[in-house]
């Protein structure tokens, strides 16, 4: 009572200030604050770059909801649309959570042992968070996703979207199911092939025929002369913005030493021999979140001087995850190049689920550097149509994702052991209450990002590439690192 | 609509001072000459140094300096039976200031230690080093004892009058600036109108509104009124004063609404200094339908000399609307001892407790923490 009477003081109070928004202006202005000052010191520094991937983001919902963590964060940390809320919540210990394990950043990866599994491919938002943020990244994922199928079916895209909650629902039961068993010291599942799933068994069936003809070299290089060479410009004319530049010079020279440091930090490294380079290409328009971020292909040598065995890296700039800073120490890993590798290889079944997968430096910036292969498939959206965008085939994929994600959170990186057990207790409670949870809060927060797409695409219309974000000369870049950027190139 | 209301209040208030360090000093008293390296009217035969700060001769420049050094143990209740503990050696504040004063201009200069990298970011300046930033850097002017002005990086209104009534900030920040909710300073202008005979004050802001650790992101410009009135200026009930305030803001690049309304009532004796107030929120977060409610109670009291003990509550509900509440309860608790002058220790412990919904969404929100403090302050 005294509540409500003080509120309605102060609200009468508050018509001061006048002019009350519409519900949709107000949430038009948050979306701009939080996504622009996420990308602040990128809209700053690489503008281009960032217009190039706010293009992106409004031509997809999905598009969209890849590259808004932020925003969903902010959602969660701030309880909007009840999507930090729940009654299994956990305030610690915190999980050692994917980050943004939504479909898309699921996909094959080539093991030391020379077999493809299904693991999670994407650690850039990795680190220790609340569980449920883990899980409601996938379970609205998979309700999204429901939605966005059959592009070109809409009869069928209309029945699967209808499924929506029952595909959620089977993310969230299945993550139950298997954390439960693995709490009581259940082996890790090994997801080595389809077994009857639809969409694997088109992942793997198209990833096996990569690995065997190693069609990554054909696509990306030439040879000529006997010699291995990186191609340049735009590769896929499907794909015009995504283009492969020259390096500098100077940068180049760089790349060795980068790499050197990098081989220390693989599991078992190849002979330094099998890093030695041989072309280098900066890569832009490529991936969504990372849009902005500096990418380079690397050519080396591979294991023999046949340029038959060359073998293509990826380096990508590394950022901090933006899901830390709980409780003291507040971080958990020594420095971003630590957190990347900590938390993919305790993730994997394998620590060497992907062997090449290592960190370094490069000119300052923390980087990533793993196998650019045809044979690393990731699980696309867009073409889950026909007998892959089926309600049963997307709910028996959500099964599978459900359990790869449990199987993240029983990981141990810095010994966090006890963390499968106290999240297996709060659902032991009530597993039927808690998948329905999930899928409630999950399918309603897939529809808000629907909602949200379109009034990003309104934001972007009225405030343009920097969404608001006034321009200052103090911003320009120096023009080595502007080469590095390769910003102006990606006008 | 709220353009106009701007324009109003700047028009109205923008003449009116704020309370500046000028107030300290006294244009009667003569200040020292010295030989001035750079001339009014330039050096002859030679270029003018490349700064004219120092250079002048003229006025009165007082070093200053303040330091908080830490302690702090904190168990964050997790499940039943676990509470994992850390703890940490700390400078929550490392303060060093230059305030030069000639007649009735002032200008200052405030800087401060911080961590380069926000909590939960592994990257900052040369790992996370402990950094120099400016907190205030503003020339002002004084008008008699009735008006003063002071532009730059300022400090704001609300903030420093609450924290200033408070005098313990060594145990903690208003929650006010804790919650996110205002900055205690801004890069704009303040000016200050006193009222005779010790009445109180009236003051004006306008400010860019992202606080002084941002840049400027939107066209819109924060206006602040603030206002604190002594009923009885003279006599036993001469600390009594009430406050009150209004923020006409916005922040972020899609310029979210950002009001905010404070009222309090102070206590600023010397033995007792004490405060009951509350801030309600059009706008947080970067979000303008957020509408919250801040209740913030303290009482800092010095029973003997030396002995310093103080007790502060708040009451947040991070999101009025919401049907479940969405509340943080925080109450700090300390007693403090001055050794001497410069220099006081003080034991504090804090106890936060969330609503279920705030623990949901907040991990680590529901903690203990105990913290033994030095202070130093020339």
């Amino acid at each position: 009572m005294l509540r409500f009477t003080l509120l309605n003081l102060v609200l009468g109070l508050g018509l001061i200030g006048c002019g009350e928004p519409t519900v949709d202006e107000a949430r038009k202005a948050h979306i701009a604050n939080v996504i622009s000052s996420a990308d602040e010191p990128f809209l700053r520094t690489r503008p281009n770059l960032v217009a190039g991937k706010y293009a992106r983001m409004a031509a997809n919902p999905y598009d969209f909801f890849r590259a808004t963590v932020p925003l969903a964060w902010h959602d969660y940390q701030n309880n909007y649309f009840g999507l930090g809320t729940s009654s299994f919540a956990l305030d610690g210990p915190l999980a050692p959570v994917l980050g943004d394990p939504h479909p898309e950043n699921f996909g094959t990866l080539l093991g030391a042992d020379g077999t493809l599994t299904l693991e999670p491919n994407d650690f850039d938002s990795a680190d220790f968070a609340p569980y449920l943020w883990d899980l409601r990244r996938l379970v609205s994922g998979m309700a999204l996703a429901a939605r966005m199928t059959n592009s070109e079916d809409l009869a069928a895209q209309q029945t699967t979207a209808q499924a929506s909650r029952v595909i959620a629902h089977a993310a969230a039961e299945a993550y139950a199911q298997a954390i439960l068993g693995l709490s009581k010291g259940g082996e890790r599942p090994r997801i080595t092939e389809a077994n009857g799933d639809l969409i694997l068994d088109d992942l793997f069936s198209r990833a096996n025929e990569d690995l065997a003809e190693r069609t990554e070299l054909a696509d990306f290089t030439s040879l000529e002369n006997g010699r291995r060479l990186l191609r340049r410009g735009v590769l896929d004319p499907l794909d015009p913005a995504e283009r492969y530049l020259d390096l500098p010079v100077w940068a180049l020279a760089t790349l060795p030493n980068t790499l050197d440091h990098y081989r220390q930090t693989l599991l078992n490294p190849p002979e330094a021999k099998y890093f030695d380079l041989l072309d280098a290409v900066r890569v832009v328009g490529s991936g969504v979140a990372s849009w902005a971020r500096v990418r380079v292909v690397l050519l080396v040598r591979g294991p023999t001087d046949d340029p038959a065995d060359d073998v293509l890296l990826e380096l990508k700039e590394l950022n901090d995850s933006g899901l830390a800073g709980h409780y003291p120490p507040f971080v958990r890993y020594d420095d971003v190049a630590e957190r990347i590798r900590s938390t993919s290889r305790a993730a994997w079944v394998r620590p060497d689920a992907e062997p090449l997968w290592g960190t370094s430096q490069w000119l300052g910036f923390p980087i990533q550097i793993k196998r650019e292969s045809d044979a690393h498939k990731t699980l696309r959206i867009r073409r889950l149509s026909d007998e892959l965008g089926t309600p049963e085939a997307l709910e028996s994929l959500a099964r599978r994702l459900g359990e790869v994600v449990a199987r993240a959170h029983t990981a141990t990186p810095k010994n966090a052991e006890w963390v499968a057990r106290d999240i297996a207790s709060i659902i032991a409670r009530d597993p039927a209450g808690f998948a329905n949870e999930q899928a409630d809060v999950g399918d309603r927060y897939a529809q808000r990002v629907l909602a949200d797409h379109q009034l990003f695409r309104a934001v972007l219309e009225e405030r343009g590439p920097r969404l608001g974000l006034p321009l200052d000369s103090n911003d320009l870049v120096a023009p080595d690192l502007a080469a590095i950027y390769a910003d102006e190139q990606a006008k | 609509m709220r353009f106009l209301s701007y324009l109003t209040f700047v028009l109205v208030f923008i003449g009116f001072p704020a309370k500046t360090r000028a107030q300290a000093s006294d244009p009667q008293k003569p200040h020292p000459q010295t030989k001035s390296e750079d001339p009014p009217q330039g050096p002859i035969g030679q270029a003018a140094p490349p700064t004219a700060a120092g250079t002048s001769g003229i006025g009165k420049v007082t070093p200053g300096l303040e330091v908080f050094a830490q302690y702090s143990l904190r168990r964050t209740s997790t499940l039943d039976g676990q509470a994992p503990w850390f703890h940490i050696f700390d400078v929550p504040r490392v303060h060093a200031s230059m305030t030069g004063e000639y007649g009735s201009a002032t200008v200052r200069v405030l800087l401060e230690g911080v961590r380069s990298a926000s909590e939960g970011a592994l990257i900052g300046v040369a790992g996370d080093s402990l950094v120099v930033r400016l907190r205030e850097a503003w020339a002002g002017y004084r008008y008699k004892e009735w008006f003063s002005v002071a532009m730059g990086v300022v400090p704001t209104l609300t903030v420093p009058e609450l924290e200033g009534t408070w005098r313990l900030r060594v145990v903690g920040p208003a929650p006010l600036e804790q919650t996110g909710m205002s900055s205690p300073a801004d890069l704009g202008i303040t000016g200050r109108f006193n009222f005779p005979k010790n009445f109180g004050y009236i003051a004006a802001g306008v400010y860019n509104g992202e606080g002084y650790t941002r840049r400027e992101l939107n066209r819109g410009k924060n206006v602040e009124i603030a206002g604190s009135l002594h009923p009885a200026p003279s006599g036993a009930a001469r600390p009594f004063a009430i406050f009150g305030s209004y923020i006409i803001g916005s922040s972020g690049t899609g310029s979210a609404r950002a009001d905010r309304l404070t009222t309090s009532l102070l206590w600023q004796g010397t033995r007792l200094r004490a405060g009951a107030g509350m801030t309600y929120a059009w706008g947080l977060g970067e979000d303008s339908a957020r509408q919250s409610m801040l209740f913030d109670a303290f009482v800092r009291v010095e029973p003997v000399d030396r002995l310093m003990l103080g007790l502060r509550g708040s009451y947040w509900d991070r999101r009025v609307a919401d049907p479940n509440p969405d509340t943080l309860v925080n109450v700090t608790g300390s007693v403090g001892y001055r050794w001497a002058r410069p220099f006081e220790t003080h034991l504090a412990i804090t106890k936060q407790a969330p609503s279920i919904v705030a623990q949901s969404a907040l991990a680590g929100s529901d903690f203990w923490e105990f913290r033994l403090v030095g202070r130093i302050a020339l």
